[in-house]
């Protein structure tokens, strides 16, 4: 199987706040955007543990929590810390280019 | 010589295990667990693993702590501790000195004083190998009566009506979930189960259950009804006589400070089976939350390395429902004066209990995670109240009674 992976634009780097996180949708995938140090990590929106998106709950010091049973991650490595979750969440490549923001998506993996 | 024994291998003992791991490599600590196998995850059992037929038991995080062949994998249970020798003994006989000791030994069901001739049609739920033959009679079958409002019982009549069943609920107070929820609380949990189709009785004590082969008949004051099996949730009673036998101070649970210590230096105690103090509140309280437990343990670990760090979350737990997340933080019965909070959006509701003085107690709401997660982190970091919830608050006009826990 060939995995082929685009950078997709999601918004200008201008529109992103230092510790806020905006949510994506890119087609069929939720993408997470994290502003933590002034430096844009990407994740996947979708809590690993249970259905719900992750830009519902809340962003500090770098973890993102679940609204629903406050699991918790690092958004820089995707990896579970604190909660009920034991898988972590998909990270992504980002680049800015012309002032905007990208993430490199790859085609064959829509929601993991 | 084990550094430290781990006696539980729950939520709370499995993280303290992590917890040392982490801080103390050095140490040498054995895990205990009367349980076999890895430690799991609790919550589910009541929720998503009793839907689908072939969900896998769910795992905690980070058993690779215990390698490939875990002491804990034994099954064995202790039965005596002796604190003059400091040492443990268990149902094999074995004699096992410790340093420290941490009691993680968790609850146990509550059961109905009530023999019946066939115990097959009448089920219990707390270990994966309760739910797992839970899960498969409900599969199989078209009504249950379930014994007891609280929430446990309320999560197998919400799985069982996404079955297909016909659910009963027999409960024998005057409303649901009254050990931990204020009267708004059962009132929003009885409209949604009813909306769901579920048949509530309140008032019912249960005081017969006659089973054979083709159904139960379960007698309460009366009355009766025949379904193909029941479900007992009664609650739970704490796991605390091995310390109450050592002379370790109990009431109701093994009482804790904020460090995790007992009135023994060198026992510890985290979990379901402590009575801790909650919060800054100023009170002690049992209380069962599968959050609360973990980070209870950590701190308690933490104790035993020698590291000091207080425990003061409130307790939190929250559960899933149809559709509904219903969640609960502090102590919401031991609230004087309540406010909801409007604009939250149709389908979500969150009340907020203070005391006379205007410090959060608690809180309780449907759907409405992201804001009582606001509370708890105010709560962490010695904050107000959030603004924006107080802007959107309503003093509730009639409090209701303020029901004991």
């Amino acid at each position: 199987m060939t995995t082929t992976a685009e950078w997709t634009a999601l918004c200008p780097r201008a529109d992103l706040e230092n510790g806020n996180m905006y949510p994506f949708e890119v087609g069929e995938r939720r993408v997470l955007l994290c502003v933590v140090d002034d430096e844009v990590y990407a994740t996947n929106n979708v809590c690993s543990h249970a259905f719900a998106l992750l830009s519902d709950g809340w962003l500090e010091e770098g973890l993102v929590e679940c609204p629903l049973h406050g699991a918790q991650f690092d958004v820089t490595t995707g990896a579970p810390v604190m909660g009920p979750a034991d898988c972590p969440i998909n990270t992504y490549q980002t680049r800015e280019r012309d002032g905007q923001v990208e993430v490199l998506l790859s085609s064959d993996s829509t929601n993991a | 010589m084990n550094d430290v024994i781990i006696v539980g291998s729950g939520v709370a003992g499995h993280s303290a295990a992590r917890e040392l791991s982490r801080l103390a490599p050095h140490l040498s600590v054995r895990i205990i667990g009367a349980e076999q196998g890895f430690p799991y995850d609790r919550p589910a059992l009541s929720k998503d693993y009793l839907l689908a037929p072939n969900a896998k038991m769910p795992t905690l995080g980070a058993v690779d702590i215990y390698g490939e062949n875990p002491a804990l994998a034994d099954g064995t249970t202790v039965v005596k501790i002796d604190r003059h020798r400091k040492t443990v003994i268990t149902g094999a006989g074995e004699v096992l000195p410790y340093r420290k000791l941490l009691l993680a030994t968790g609850s146990r069901l509550r059961k109905l004083p009530i023999v019946s001739a066939d115990n097959a049609r009448i089920h219990y739920l707390r270990t994966v190998g309760e739910a797992q033959k839970l899960r498969d009679t409900l599969h199989n079958c078209k009504s249950v009566a379930i014994v007891g409002g609280g929430f446990v019982g309320l999560e197998v009549a919400a799985a069982a009506r996404q079955l297909g069943c016909e659910v009963t609920v027999l409960e024998q107070d005057g409303r649901l979930v009254s050990r931990v929820g204020t009267p708004a609380m059962s009132s929003r949990i009885l409209n949604l189960h009813r909306a769901n189709g579920v048949n509530i009785v309140f008032g019912a004590s249960v005081m017969q259950i006659e089973a054979d082969a083709s159904g139960v008949t379960v007698y309460w004051a009366g009355s009766e009804i025949r379904t193909d099996m029941i479900v007992v949730g009664i609650g739970v009673l704490p796991n605390s006589e091995l310390a109450d036998e050592a002379g370790v101070v109990t009431d109701d649970g093994i009482l804790v400070d904020c460090h995790g210590r007992t009135s023994d230096a060198s026992i510890f105690a985290a979990g379901e089976v402590t009575n801790y103090p909650i919060g800054r509140l100023g009170v002690h309280a049992r209380t069962e939350s599968w959050t609360t437990a973990g980070s209870q343990a950590v701190v308690a670990a933490a104790t035993i390395a020698g590291e000091y760090r207080p425990f003061h979350e409130l307790p939190w737990f929250w559960t899933d429902q149809y559709d509904a997340n219903i969640q609960c933080l502090g102590l919401p019965v031991k609230a004087s004066q309540f406010f909801d909070v409007g604009g939250l959006g149709e389908g979500s509701w969150l009340t907020i209990g203070l005391d006379d003085d205007g410090n959060l107690v608690g809180a309780e709401g449907f759907n409405a995670g992201r804001y009582i997660s606001s509370l708890r982190r105010a709560d962490r970091n010695w904050q107000p109240i959030p603004h924006e919830l107080l802007k959107w608050s309503q003093p509730r006009e009639s409090v209701g009674a303020a029901v004991d826990g």
